[in-house]
């Protein structure tokens, strides 16, 4: 089997999945997601009128060209698509995974606690060493002085109170 | 009249007011070029400042801010593809791929010129048919809205990228994130899960960032790492061919501008999109629409470029203001003791002549002030990519806590910036997301309301106007689907032929 066929069953089998899975989540959606999350008042007059009109109608809509998608998917030929980046992972891609999740909830969670300015210094040198920068004047330099230079931009010009956490009064 | 014009013309002329306009466009374009600070946040920033100006002078200082603010957006959306204001969203379909190629020069220059022309158009409509199209904008009800929003709604095809029912999805997806919050008619809870967070729906701008900005950082990560995936921006200029068959999509882009900015809530995000439609469809190479097409960075800035003049018609005209940033300007005549409709027109004439001809010299402030900013953030490009996406992740989290200052923001954020890449890895494209999100709400209010004002759906088909835009709407998507249908005959054909 040729290195096109591959590429070509490969695609095919990502699309038949996304637009099964698709199908799978609005059905999912319309039965439980739905009923439960949406408020219906006792005395709708007109049914475009009720809360669930709309989300009902979005959700059989993404049903049925899921279905189209995965007719297509099933029974015409693939065309390879154009805009498909070739893969190319990090060899250790699983954990830069980890670390950019860990990174991207301390972003989250720490700034109340930290203040957001220590809290955007630590992330910002860590991505750039992740990134591949080793100089240390740099790492430092850009680490602390682009933060900072923001973090006074957003506090002072653009008025917004930013949480200051264990900088409190300094800034 | 010619003696009002005079009147005017003294009445502006004075040092304070050039420098009014000056100040307040390089503010707004360097505002706007910050991803989360958008042109509303800019204009209501600067309005304090013009509590102590004349009234003409502090009128231009805030025009001025908001100009440059719609223009600047568009600069960090080309480098970097963070849409510095939600209209610059898509500007970065064309102007991202070009600044990929080593062309950022050439969008930006692009982008400064159509927005200047669409700018300059705007204003003319502005002075010259304001109190007619102002008119003609009050004939509107919900269901003629409702038939306009179907018709922009159609742009979903035009970028869609390589598959037209993933598009498709994407658009459903957002008009069905749009629907998160308190139901506007019977005011029950939708989605919020008791999350009081999220009660008056998911936020825009962090929904924005993160679809559009993270999932770059995100996919440098995970990938390889390759230092400098955008070339450095070269000093190219947009040649004379390239600006010769890019002016009627600026020109068209102008005029959907100026019609959507009369408008009152349709939005500049709104026009640039449909604009690019337009372009899209109109042009005799679509496929390269989305891979650094400079007549796509072109439409979408003069679309939303077209609205910044017009949507200053209805305010002026009527005393409605079109969008937020107008509100805030109407807040700004109302300090000054000026109370802008037909009124002001009998009472001011003067003043608003005054700020006509200040109006108008903001379009060749913008021209020298974008030079000058295109020449210095074109820098950004040259910036090593290791170290440039963590400082844009930076103005990500800023940016987002910025607009109501809340950690929960940022989370929506980096939900979407998740959402984002997973859609990028599966060539599924945001654009359509974005567009169903920001007409969602207006969908379904027109929808519901012309429903409240009759239960017949008769309602629907009342008027000239409703029964324009249900042709334009039908065009537009029989066009739009014949167009993808030849589009995969061509590719299944190429295909085959290749496999022979």
């Amino acid at each position: 089997m040729s290195t096109s066929d591959t590429t070509h069953r490969r695609g095919r089998q990502r699309e038949i999945v996304f637009a099964a899975l698709t199908l799978l989540a609005a059905i999912l959606f319309g039965l439980f997601v739905i009923p439960a999350g949406v408020t219906q008042p006792a005395s709708v007059k007109h049914l475009p009128l009720s809360p669930v009109f709309l989300p009902y109608l979005l959700t059989i809509a993404v049903g049925v060209f899921a279905l189209v998608h995965l007719a297509e998917a099933l029974f015409a030929p693939h065309i390879p698509d154009e805009d498909a980046q070739a893969p190319d992972p990090h060899p250790r891609w699983p954990l830069r995974l980890a670390a950019l999740t860990g990174l991207l909830l301390i972003y989250l969670l720490l700034p109340e606690t930290l203040g957001m300015l220590l809290t955007a210094i630590l992330v910002t040198i860590v991505l750039m060493a992740m990134g591949g920068e080793r100089r240390p004047q740099i790492l430092l330099g850009v680490g602390i002085a682009v933060p900072l230079v923001v973090y006074l931009f957003f506090v002072h010009v653009a008025q917004v109170p930013m949480p200051e956490g264990l900088f409190e009064g300094w800034f | 009249m010619w003696e009002n014009i005079a009147t005017g013309f003294t009445l502006f002329l004075t040092v304070q007011n050039i420098l009014a306009i000056t100040v307040g466009v390089c503010l707004g374009v360097t505002v706007g070029a910050i991803p989360g600070l958008t042109a509303t946040m800019a204009v209501a920033l600067a309005l304090p400042f013009t509590f102590a100006l004349d009234p003409v002078t502090g009128i231009l200082l805030l025009v001025g801010v908001y100009k440059g603010g719609v223009f600047g957006g568009s600069i960090t959306a080309i480098l970097i593809r963070a849409p510095g204001t939600p209209a610059a969203a898509c500007t970065l379909l064309d102007g991202y791929p070009l600044a990929q190629k080593g062309q950022a020069g050439k969008a930006m220059n692009m982008a400064l010129y159509a927005s200047c022309i669409a700018d300059f158009l705007s204003n003319l409509s502005l002075i010259f048919f304001a109190s007619m199209i102002a008119g003609l904008a009050l004939a509107f009800g919900p269901p003629e809205y409702f038939w306009l929003i179907c018709f922009s709604l159609t742009v979903v095809i035009s970028i869609s990228g390589s598959s037209l029912t993933k598009g498709l999805i994407s658009g459903l997806l957002g008009l069905l994130t749009s629907t998160i919050g308190l139901d506007l008619v019977y005011g029950t809870q939708r989605f919020t899960f008791d999350n009081f967070n999220l009660m008056a729906g998911v936020s825009y701008i962090p929904l924005l960032i993160g679809l559009f900005a993270l999932p770059e950082a995100i996919d440098f990560y995970m990938r390889r790492i390759k230092p400098h995936v955008v070339k450095p921006a070269d000093r190219s200029r947009v040649t004379r061919d390239e600006f010769r068959r890019s002016l009627p999509a600026i020109l068209r882009g102008s005029f959907i501008g100026v019609i959507i900015g009369t408008i009152p809530g349709a939005g500049a995000t709104a026009a640039a999109f449909l604009s690019y439609g337009e372009a899209r469809r109109t042009s005799k190479s679509p496929e390269t629409f989305g891979k650094g097409n400079i007549e796509g960075v072109a439409a979408s800035e003069a679309g939303n470029n077209g609205v910044a003049g017009a949507t200053l018609i209805p305010l002026l005209a009527l005393g409605i203001p079109g969008d937020v940033v107008t509100a805030v300007i109407l807040g700004a005549f109302m300090l000054q003791g000026l109370t802008p409709g037909p009124l002001m027109f009998q009472d001011n004439i003067t003043i608003i002549y005054a700020i006509f001809i200040g109006i108008m010299l903001s379009s060749l402030v913008l021209f020298g002030s974008g030079k000058l900013a295109i020449r210095y953030f074109a820098k950004i490009a040259d910036i090593p990519r290791h170290i440039l996406l963590p400082i844009v992740l930076l103005f990500c989290v800023f940016g987002s806590y910025a607009v109501q200052s809340q950690m929960f923001d940022v989370g929506v954020m980096l939900a979407f910036g998740v959402l984002g890449y997973l859609m990028m890895k599966i060539n599924m494209a945001a654009a359509p997301f974005l567009m169903g999100f920001i007409l969602g709400p207006l969908f379904e209010d027109n929808l519901r309301r012309s429903f409240l004002i009759s239960e017949d759906i008769g309602i629907f088909f009342r008027s000239p106007i409703c029964w324009i835009f249900i042709a334009i709407t039908l065009f537009s998507l029989f066009v739009g689907v014949r167009r993808e249908v030849r589009s995969t005959r061509s590719k299944r054909r190429a295909l085959r032929e290749g496999q022979a």
